[in-house]
Parts: C-alpha cells; sequence; structure tokens
C-alpha cells in the first residue's frame, strides 16, 4: 500500500495587490503520510503557512510548483467524477467555528447537503444517518435541527463541524486549530474525541495547530513549520523534548509551562526580533538565520537541505556535515 | 514617590444591559471583593465570558453603557491620595488617573495605534498632556529598551510587524510610570516566542519600577511564568485566590482543579480530562453557586445558596461550600 | 406559494416605513392601471374645454379639471404615471440585473476581467448621467419608442452602482469560511452562489432595484422638461413640460400643475420608505 497523502516540493506564492509584494506562503515543502491511523501535527506560528499548506492539501488553492497526491492520484488534475470521490475521502474543520458556518442559515442544512451530496444517502434517511453521527459526537439530531449558528456555543458549534467531517466516513481529516478558539476546559474533551475517533474508525488526522501541548497530547509525528518551509519533522515523542532545530528549541523553550518553578529559566531574557516579517519570507538562505544564535555565513548565503538525523529531517546547516544530506 | 500603595476592590456588582425596559440584563459581575498590593504581578484567569476583561475596565474606570456599575466600590491608594474610581467622573479620571497612576494595555493592542499617525505623534500627544514640551529623550530610552531600534519612532504604525507595534503600546503604557499597569489578555494574539519576548519585558519593568502589574489570560501557562498571586473567576465570580504556587499544586475550587487537571504538559502522556459542559449564560445563571451545574462535588445546598467568599489562609480565598460549613 | 406570500406580508408589516411606503405605492398603482379604462379620446387636443375648474361628477373626466390644451387631466395623469412607471420598471430590471450579473462577474474572477469590469463601472459612474442622456436621446430621437427610453438610461449610470456593490460585497463573501464548508459539503460554484452568496445579495439587489426605479424616473422626467422625451406620449415628465410650455401657473390653472407633481412626490416617497425600510430590515437580520 502506498503513501496516504504525498506533498513534492509544494510551493505557493502569494502577492499583495496586482503588482505588489511577491511571497512565498509556502516553500518547497515535501511530506509523505502512510496509510495508517495516526495523528499529524503540523505545527506552526501565525504566518508559518500552515494554514495555506491545509487548503492545498484540501484541493482549495493550487500549487505554483510541485505536486499533492492522495492515494496515488493528483488532487489538481482530477476528473469531475473523481473529485467527489475526494470529497467523500478528504474532509475538513476549521478554527473559527461560527465562521464555519453561514450565519444566514440552518446549520443543518449543511449536514444535509453533505451527507446527501456526498456520502450519497438517499434523502428520506438522511435524518438517522445525521442523527447518528451527531451521537458520537456527543449531540443529538434534536438539539441541532431548526437552530441558526449563533444558538450554539462554541464548543457545540465545533462539535457540529467535527459531525459534518464525519459524515462521509473520510479516511483523512485536516483540523485547522480546531480548538484555538474555544476555552481551555474544554479544548481537552474536543483533542480527546479525535483521539477516540483514530482508533474507533481508523481516521488519520492532520491536526493544524501552534499550541505545542496539545500536539505532544495527542499526535505521533510532528513537523515543525517557519515562515513557509518545514524545519523539522519527526515523532512527536523526540522532536519536541529534544528539539535538533534551533527555532524548535527556541520555541520549546519559550512554552510556558504550567509549572511556577521552571520560571527562573523561563524569565532570562531572550532577542526579540528586529527584524520585519516580510524581509524573512524573502531571505535568499535559511529564513530563520537572522534570528539565529547559530547562524554563520553560509545560512544566510544558501537555503539548507533536508538532513536525516536518526529518524527525522532536520533542515539545517549545523547537521549537514554530520550526516549525508537527503537533498 | 511615596511607597504606599494598593486597590481596594469592595462588593463590586456590574451589569451590561441589554433591556432596560424589561429588565434583561447580562450579570457580568457578582459580588467581588479583591485586595491589590504594591509590586505584585496578579493574574486574573477564567474563561471567555468569566469577567475578567469586565473587571479589569471597571478598575480602570473604563465604563459606558451597556455596562453599569450596580454597587461596590474601587478605592486605589496612590501617591498619598485616595481615588474613588467609580464616583470619579470621566475628566477626573482622564486628569487624574489615567496614564499616570492606572495604564491599560486592551486586547489586540497591536491594533490600537492610530494608523495616520506616525509612532512618535503617538507619544508626543500623550506627553503635552503634562509639560508643553515633550521630552523625547525619555521615550527614546524606553522604546531602546524594549529591544526596538529608534527609527520605528519615525515609522507608521501598518509598517511594522505586529509584536514591534505590541511593544510600542506597551511604552506608551508605561512613559508616565504608572503604579497599576493592566495588560488585557497582551498576548493572545501574538506567537510563543513574541509572548515570552513581551512577558519578559512586562515582568522587567515591573521589576524596575516596583509597580503592580495585573495580567489578565486565560492562558494557565502564562500565570504560572510570571504571576505571584492568581485570582480565578468564573461566571462573574471570583472562585479562588491563591499564591501561584499553591494554585498549582493544591488547587481548592472545583473549577480551578479542573482546569490545572486538564492542561496537558510536554513529557507527560497520560490522559487528561476536561469539565464537562460550558460556562453559563449570564442573563439567567443558576441559582446558588454558579459552578454547580458542572460541578463534581455538588452539594444540596450548592444549588441553593451562594457560597461565601472567606479567607482560608493568609491572602488566600475561596468560594466554596466544600470549605465552610453551611 | 403561500409561505412566500406570508413572509412578504411579515416583512411588510415588520416596519412602520415599509407598510406606508407599500400602501401609497399600490394606490398609484392602482391610479394608473386605470388609466386603461380612459375613453378612447383621451389623448386628443382640444376635445375638451380648455382650463375648466375641477368637478366632482361621477364621469372621472372632469374630477381634476381640463389642461390649456383641451385634456383631461385625471386621464392624463393616470396614463402618465403608468407610463413613468413602466420606464422606471423596464431601466431598472434591466440595469440591476446587468448590475447584478457583472457584479457576481468580477466579485469571482478577480483577475483581468474583474479589473476590466471595475473600470468601466468607474468610468460610467463618474461620467454626469445627465449630459450623456441628452447626448444619447438626441443621437436615438428617431427610433424611441417607451421601452427603448428605457433602455437609454440603463447603459450609462444605472449599472455601475450596483456592479460596484454587488462585487464587493462577493469578495469579502468569497473568503469566508462557510463558502469552504459549503464546498466540502459538496455543492457547486452555482450551488454555492444561491445556497451562501444569495441571502447576502438579495437585500442590497431588492434595494439597487428600487433606487434605480426612482432615478430612471426622475431622469425621464429632467429630460423631458428639457423637451427631449416622447411627445407623443404622456410621462409625468411630459406633463411638467406642457405645464413649462403654456405657463398655466400665471394664470391661476393651479389643477394642472399640483396633481403631476403630487404623483412625482408620492412614488419618489413611497419607494423611498419601502427602499430604506427594507434596508433596516436587512441590517437588522445580518446582525444576528
Amino acid at each position: 500500500m502506498g503513501n496516504l497523502l504525498e506533498l513534492r516540493n509544494v510551493t505557493k506564492i502569494f502577492r499583495y495587490g496586482l503588482f505588489g509584494f511577491r511571497f512565498k506562503a509556502v516553500d518547497n515543502v515535501s511530506l509523505a503520510l502512510e496509510n495508517k491511523p495516526l495523528i499529524f501535527t503540523i505545527a506552526g506560528e501565525s504566518g508559518s503557512g500552515k494554514t495555506t499548506l491545509a487548503r492545498i492539501i484540501l484541493g482549495y488553492h493550487v500549487p505554483d510548483s510541485g505536486e499533492v497526491l492522495y492515494k496515488g492520484k493528483y488532487i489538481h488534475k482530477l476528473q469531475r467524477k473523481d473529485i467527489k470521490w475526494f470529497r467523500r475521502e478528504v474532509q475538513a474543520v476549521f478554527q473559527d467555528p461560527y465562521a464555519s458556518f453561514n450565519p444566514l442559515k440552518k446549520v443543518y442544512s449543511y449536514l444535509h447537503e453533505t451527507a446527501v451530496n456526498i456520502a450519497g444517502i438517499d434523502r428520506r434517511e438522511a435524518d438517522a444517518y445525521i442523527d447518528e453521527i451527531l451521537k458520537a459526537v456527543g449531540l443529538s439530531l434534536e438539539r441541532v435541527k431548526g437552530k441558526y449558528p449563533n444558538e450554539f456555543s462554541g464548543g457545540e458549534l465545533q462539535r457540529v463541524a467535527m459531525a459534518r467531517a464525519l459524515l462521509t466516513k473520510p479516511a483523512l481529516i485536516v483540523a485547522d486549530e480546531p480548538v484555538s478558539m474555544l476555552d481551555a476546559s474544554l479544548r481537552i474533551n474536543i483533542v480527546n474525541m479525535f483521539n477516540d475517533f483514530r482508533e474507533r474508525y481508523g481516521i488519520l488526522f492532520i491536526y493544524i495547530t501552534h499550541d505545542l501541548s496539545t500536539a505532544y497530547y495527542i499526535s505521533d509525528r510532528i513537523a515543525i513549520m517557519y515562515r513557509g518551509v518545514v524545519v523539522e519533522c519527526g515523532p512527536v515523542e523526540k522532536v519536541l523534548t529534544e528539539p535538533l532545530h534551533p527555532y524548535t528549541q527556541t520555541l520549546i523553550e519559550s512554552l510556558p509551562i504550567p509549572d511556577p518553578k521552571a520560571r527562573e529559566k523561563w524569565l532570562k531574557a531572550i532577542k526579540l526580533s528586529g527584524v520585519i516579517e516580510k524581509e524573512e519570507f524573502i531571505a535568499r538562505g535559511c529564513k530563520y538565520a537572522s534570528r539565529c544564535p547559530y547562524a554563520s555565513s553560509k545560512c544566510f548565503e544558501e537555503p539548507p537541505p533536508d538532513v536525516a538525523v536518526e529518524n527525522r529531517i532536520v533542515k539545517c546547516w549545523l547537521y549537514s556535515e554530520q550526516e549525508k544530506p537527503l537533498s | 514617590m511615596s511607597g504606599g500603595f494598593e486597590i481596594n476592590i469592595r462588593d463590586l456588582d456590574a451589569v451590561y444591559d441589554v433591556d432596560i425596559e424589561k429588565n434583561v440584563y447580562v450579570h457580568a459581575i457578582d459580588d467581588v471583593n479583591l485586595h491589590i498590593k504594591r509590586g505584585e504581578v496578579l493574574g486574573i484567569a477564567g474563561e471567555s465570558g468569566c469577567g475578567k476583561s469586565t473587571l479589569a475596565k471597571i478598575v480602570y474606570g473604563f465604563v459606558n453603557p451597556p455596562l453599569r456599575v450596580r454597587k461596590g466600590s474601587i478605592i486605589i491608594n496612590a501617591y498619598d491620595s485616595e481615588y474613588d474610581v467609580i464616583s470619579l467622573s470621566l475628566e477626573e479620571r482622564r486628569a487624574k488617573l489615567w496614564w499616570r497612576v492606572i495604564s491599560y494595555i486592551p486586547q489586540n493592542a497591536m491594533n490600537v495605534l492610530n494608523p495616520v499617525m506616525r509612532v512618535k505623534d503617538h507619544f508626543i500627544e500623550l506627553l503635552r498632556h503634562r509639560s508643553p514640551k515633550a521630552d523625547m529623550e525619555e521615550v527614546v530610552k524606553l522604546i531602546e529598551s524594549t529591544g526596538l531600534k529608534k527609527e520605528v519612532l519615525n515609522a507608521y504604525p501598518h509598517q511594522l510587524s505586529g509584536g514591534m507595534r505590541q511593544r510600542i503600546v506597551m511604552a506608551l503604557a508605561l512613559i508616565f510610570n504608572p503604579r497599576v499597569v493592566i495588560a488585557d489578555e497582551p498576548t493572545t494574539a501574538v506567537d510563543v516566542v513574541l509572548q515570552r519576548g513581551i512577558l519578559q519585558l512586562l515582568i522587567e519593568f515591573q521589576k524596575k519600577l516596583n509597580n503592580t502589574l495585573i495580567i489578565i489570560t486565560h492562558d494557565a501557562g502564562v500565570h504560572s511564568m510570571v504571576a505571584d498571586r492568581v485570582a480565578v473567576m468564573y461566571a462573574g465570580n471570583i472562585v479562588e485566590v491563591s499564591e501561584i504556587n499553591a494554585v498549582f499544586e493544591r488547587p481548592l475550587h472545583p473549577y480551578t482543579q479542573g482546569l490545572i487537571n486538564s492542561l496537558p504538559r510536554i513529557g507527560d502522556k497520560s490522559t487528561r480530562v476536561g469539565l464537562a459542559g460550558s460556562p453559563p449564560d449570564l442573563r439567567n445563571p443558576p441559582a446558588g453557586c454558579r459552578f454547580h451545574p458542572r460541578c463534581p462535588f455538588a452539594m444540596d445546598i450548592c444549588k441553593r445558596e451562594k457560597p461565601p467568599f472567606i479567607e482560608i489562609e493568609k491572602d488566600c480565598f475561596v468560594a466554596c461550600w466544600l470549605y465552610t460549613k453551611g | 406559494m403561500i409561505s412566500v406570500v406570508k413572509r412578504i406580508m411579515k416583512i411588510i408589516k415588520s416596519d412602520v416605513k415599509v407598510y406606508v411606503g407599500t400602501l401609497i405605492f399600490i394606490l398609484l398603482l392602482i391610479f394608473a392601471l386605470i388609466s386603461f379604462l380612459a375613453p378612447s379620446w383621451h389623448k386628443a387636443w382640444y376635445f375638451l374645454p380648455r382650463d375648466q375648474l375641477p368637478q366632482l361628477s361621477s364621469d372621472p373626466t372632469y374630477w381634476l379639471g381640463t389642461t390649456t390644451n383641451g385634456r383631461s387631466v385625471f386621464w392624463s395623469l393616470a396614463r402618465a404615471t403608468l407610463n413613468s412607471l413602466i420606464i422606471g420598471l423596464v431601466a431598472a430590471t434591466l440595469a440591476a440585473h446587468i448590475g447584478l450579473i457583472l457584479g457576481i462577474l468580477a466579485g469571482l474572477r478577480s483577475g483581468v476581467i474583474g479589473a476590466i469590469i471595475m473600470m468601466l463601472a468607474d468610468v460610467f459612474i463618474t461620467i454626469p448621467p445627465l449630459p450623456l442622456h441628452v447626448v444619447l436621446v438626441t443621437i436615438f430621437k428617431e427610433y424611441i419608442s417607451l421601452p427603448l427610453l428605457g433602455l437609454i438610461f440603463v447603459i450609462p449610470s444605472s449599472w455601475a452602482w450596483p456592479a460596484r456593490q454587488i462585487r464587493a460585497l462577493v469578495t469579502s463573501l468569497r473568503e469566508r469560511e462557510f463558502i469552504l464548508t459549503s464546498l466540502l459539503s459538496g455543492n457547486t460554484t452555482r450551488r454555492i452562489l444561491l445556497n451562501e452568496i444569495f441571502p447576502y445579495t438579495f437585500g442590497w439587489h431588492l434595494v439597487n432595484f428600487l433606487n434605480t426605479v426612482l432615478f430612471a424616473i426622475g431622469s425621464e422626467a429632467g429630460l423631458a422638461i428639457l423637451g427631449l422625451s416622447l411627445m407623443r406620449e404622456d410621462t409625468l415628465g411630459m406633463m411638467i413640460y406642457w405645464i413649462i410650455y403654456f405657463n398655466p401657473l400665471y394664470r391661476g390653472i393651479w389643477w394642472w400643475v399640483i396633481p403631476p407633481i403630487v404623483v412625482l412626490i408620492l412614488i419618489f416617497v413611497s419607494l423611498y420608505l419601502i427602499s430604506t425600510g427594507l434596508q433596516d430590515y436587512f441590517n437588522l437580520r445580518f446582525k444576528r
């Protein structure tokens, strides 16, 4: 069995305005996910390109170069009949539950449309089927039917979004910051639900977030992104407890831990960036070079290669002398 | 500068009017009592809608309809004077309190700068209130101590990154050396590394000037890194006030316990459980203790009567029938 | 069908403005339709005695008196109302829908096509309408029949403003996440337009339509006063033209001067009330 999802050298360029500033939101990203249920996290700050990458995987953006393959098919070159298949296989949940639904439409209409259009459920049986799925996320049809989005709380609405994604019994769910708009006490419940679904239905989750603690909690593998580039990728235990890339190290160090005794180290002054984000995007060499404590002149000149270290991939010149570079 | 400083909040009760004629309102602040000392970093924690931002706004004196203070008082003792925030008029607050005694860094601070004014003009406008000639040297020193180059003073806000703007707003808040700085969710919209930098700056200034810092955020990790004491709010009430180590090691109130237990930590893969249910609608809050529908220890009395806010140990308060003989 | 009618009734009753406006407009409409009952000679000049005062009789012919050229004010006015409303309707239907289609097109295709459409719209918004109308009417005068007059107002200015508005609405809606949710629910672009975007544009479209009706009627009246409208047909503008030509005001013949002005004002007021009332209604809906 081949890979479930493969990204090969995917690059996406955005520009502001007609003749404006161009930058690579996603720069030469390659990833491969095997066809077995796991939770794969793409982590990064705002501006790292993770949301753009999510939309490319969903087929919403077309990459300017590189390909995306799902079960061996090029998703941006799908024929009409295959598009429906693709929509059944790959679904998504987004960050803001209130933005994910049209405030002028009843929430049930989306559930109904998904069930009838993609899952192929007959209209008359749709209600029963939807009720079943809603129960799996802890809701029920009578609590949902006939209501508009603003009649739900954030947590409930996000569950409805989850239910909508599950209706087609997908193989892959892309969850873009699904819990960052929810309150802390509710997050863990939703995140536990992802784990549950992975075990019960064998779904592969791509969990996109900037919150590394929840990422550690549920995922198996993680890719860290910075300004459109994947800087480190590997098993979550290793990457987050023994980070190799300088950016990952800074990230882990900067995480506030719910343990007051660790604060002295955390409060030690760090160098804040004086560089505007735009300049980092168009940097010639490594995008992190201007903030990196280990940067050498080579880092500013040439973009670093992907280096395999143990069972991880790190994009950094520091490790290229020790191991054979992959690219 | 004289040393005495404290804030005393007594029996504060405030609502948001939804429909004045039908007497429908959101009961945002319910019987809040708090004493804030000089030189401490106080964290106010709680979920969205619990009232922490509202409390901050009222302490600052920023009370506009539909927000209405029904009863209670906020007394600020600073510079050998006593200020009763609620009874002062808007002009008096502006003249005596704001920027000088108490400073407020709002949520999404990076978006509050005037887009058609250069950065230095923001400072000049502020400094003119004190003296006709603005002393730019102080400003330059302050800007540079946040890690920015002094060239940013000539820039327009949209030319700078979010993090830079955040630091500029902080500098604006600190230019008059206020006794109290209130930072409302200072780091929610920023990334982790920047968050660390901003909090470090706030703490550095706090230590240097020995002022009081009130940090409002729902992020427990932030509190654990910077706060000395934490006041936990739920549905308009303060349910627990404890010293920071105590909050994480021996949380008293069931809500705090549930919150601390639900936080995942790196290096620990054990299963965590969150709280069931969701915060109540404050137009119709539950009778008795507002947390009782979600509380695993709810007793009969919790459904009928509100627990009193008692001091269990020195400076340690909790509002729960588990600790009070009812 | 019944539910649609019920909803319309609810909207009409929801706001005083809409209610009053609709009432006035329906009365005007009835008045306009009465013109179909006009006697066959009503267009003939000097058929009736000239400058007769209004008299109440069983025959509506003399209800509003007669004009200086021997016509019944009542029947002329009824016919004029009808014709002006037709002009407004034709112009508005064409303009508002051209604007809607071009606006949606420009909104969805933001590249070259969108830029071209918007540039054209900007050109036509800035060209002052009256001189343009005058030029166009002069060119097409030989070919003018009633509907064509309506078209002339469409081309220059009436399509551009709705196009701009709808396009702004569509470009902002396009980026919203629920469009993506709809896409993932298996909807085609056409379905998305209908289900997701239409509820937002509908309100604007209706209001634009009403405003364009007013604009067209007003433009025709303006042209007619200059003598550039259809001489042979009665429209409200033409009535005013004849009023200026024959100067009844100086002779105290008020029953010819006041009725068309009152009708014109009532048309404007009623449609304006409906338009603003609807705007309030749609705004409240979006506040949810």
